[in-house]
């Protein structure tokens, strides 16, 4: 054996450990936050849009925040919140009422050993141009990237 | 105590999201409503006067709503299964604030997702802002032009509880548990 296959071969298998072992490091990178309660409801039949929820739990003593979202299996997901505020109009003698208003927003905070919860009625993933139909019990991955620069693969189930 | 203290009383109060505590005859009627036309999922005219007899839920929203409107559809496929045989007798209009999306054939689709006797309604922006008016709603088109919905409308999530005659006697708030919506109902249809 040459110096020159010697060395040759050794990078290649050095290069395939590092690429072996790239995903397990960047999961450790990313362990710090963990992602419970995943789902995504099911469009309505002439949609291809729709939201997803999830809980992300902090671990680690440092404030983290998810900065993008971005998933192969949409043309297009963003970041959402849905708020309730008080309607400006009213009729004479009633209570005024609670007025939706749904807005992007361009990152989500998750607390230092907290919680961030995406649920209905409040921050949600918008999905848009689901690229196919789905079905109860589906599943989408969701890629959410941190301002750590880690990257964690949520896969969300579809339901009603 | 006069019509308008007692409504105001009982829409701030818990006994307009549910029956609790508010026994069916003590229903106020509401200073809001009334009949009214559109048209429905079917391209055909509608008049609510149609469906005197019912007691009818009425909810003001559109379908690429992707939170609110769905959550209340879904509760309200919960409330007609708690109902049993009292739900033929239980109808639900959705009014669209979004005519340029929710033509009759989208909001027949979509409502066929959610097992709920319902119509969907639709009509000129001129036709649905005076029914908005006529039940103190509210919406409001907001241009969200760095996102892919290209616009949201934001609108008011009341559901109006209507007795058999019509009239509004209850308004339910977004927050309204499907029981509450449950008992609610049951008072539309005893109230005389």
């Amino acid at each position: 054996m040459n110096k020159f296959s010697f060395t040759t071969r050794f990078t290649k298998t050095a290069l395939l450990i590092a690429v072996s072992l790239a995903p397990a490091l960047l999961t450790a990178q990313s362990a710090a936050v963990t992602v419970q309660d995943a789902w995504a409801r099911i469009p309505a039949p002439s949609k291809s849009d729709t939201a997803m929820f999830l809980v992300l739990e902090n671990h680690s003593a440092q404030a983290k925040s998810v900065v993008a979202v971005s998933s192969t299996a949409a043309e297009k997901t963003e970041m959402h919140e849905m708020k309730m505020t008080e309607s400006k109009s009213g009729m004479p003698g009633m209570e005024k009422q609670q007025m939706m208003r749904m807005s992007p927003v361009e990152k989500i905070a998750i607390p230092a050993n907290g919680k961030a919860t995406l649920a209905p009625g409040g921050l949600h993933i918008m999905i848009f141009g689901l690229k196919s139909k789905v079905a109860e019990g589906d599943k989408i991955t969701v890629n959410l990237k941190l301002d750590d620069g880690s990257t964690i693969p949520v896969n969300a189930t579809f339901r009603k | 105590m006069n019509r308008r203290s007692f409504a105001q009383l009982c829409i701030t109060g818990a006994c307009c999201v549910g029956s609790t505590g508010c026994g069916s005859k003590e229903l106020p009627i509401l200073p809001i409503g009334g009949n009214f036309r559109l048209t429905d999922h079917d391209g055909k005219l509608f008049e609510l006067a149609s469906l005197k007899g019912n007691a009818v839920l009425i909810f003001f929203g559109y379908t690429s709503c992707p939170d609110a409107c769905p959550t209340t559809l879904s509760k309200l496929s919960s409330v007609y299964r708690k109902l049993g045989d009292e739900a033929k007798r239980v109808k639900t209009v959705y009014i669209s604030v979004d005519p340029q999306r929710d033509t009759p054939d989208v909001l027949k689709a979509d409502l066929s997702a959610f097992r709920i006797d319902s119509r969907g309604l639709t009509g000129s922006k001129e036709e649905i802002d005076n029914v908005v008016n006529l039940y103190g709603a509210s919406y409001e088109i907001v241009p969200t032009p760095n996102s892919a919905a290209k616009y949201t409308v934001a609108h008011t999530t009341a559901l109006y509880g209507l007795d058999r005659a019509g009239r509004t006697r209850i308004l339910f708030r977004y927050e309204a548990t499907v029981e509450e919506v449950v008992a609610g109902v049951k008072d539309l249809l005893a109230a005389s």
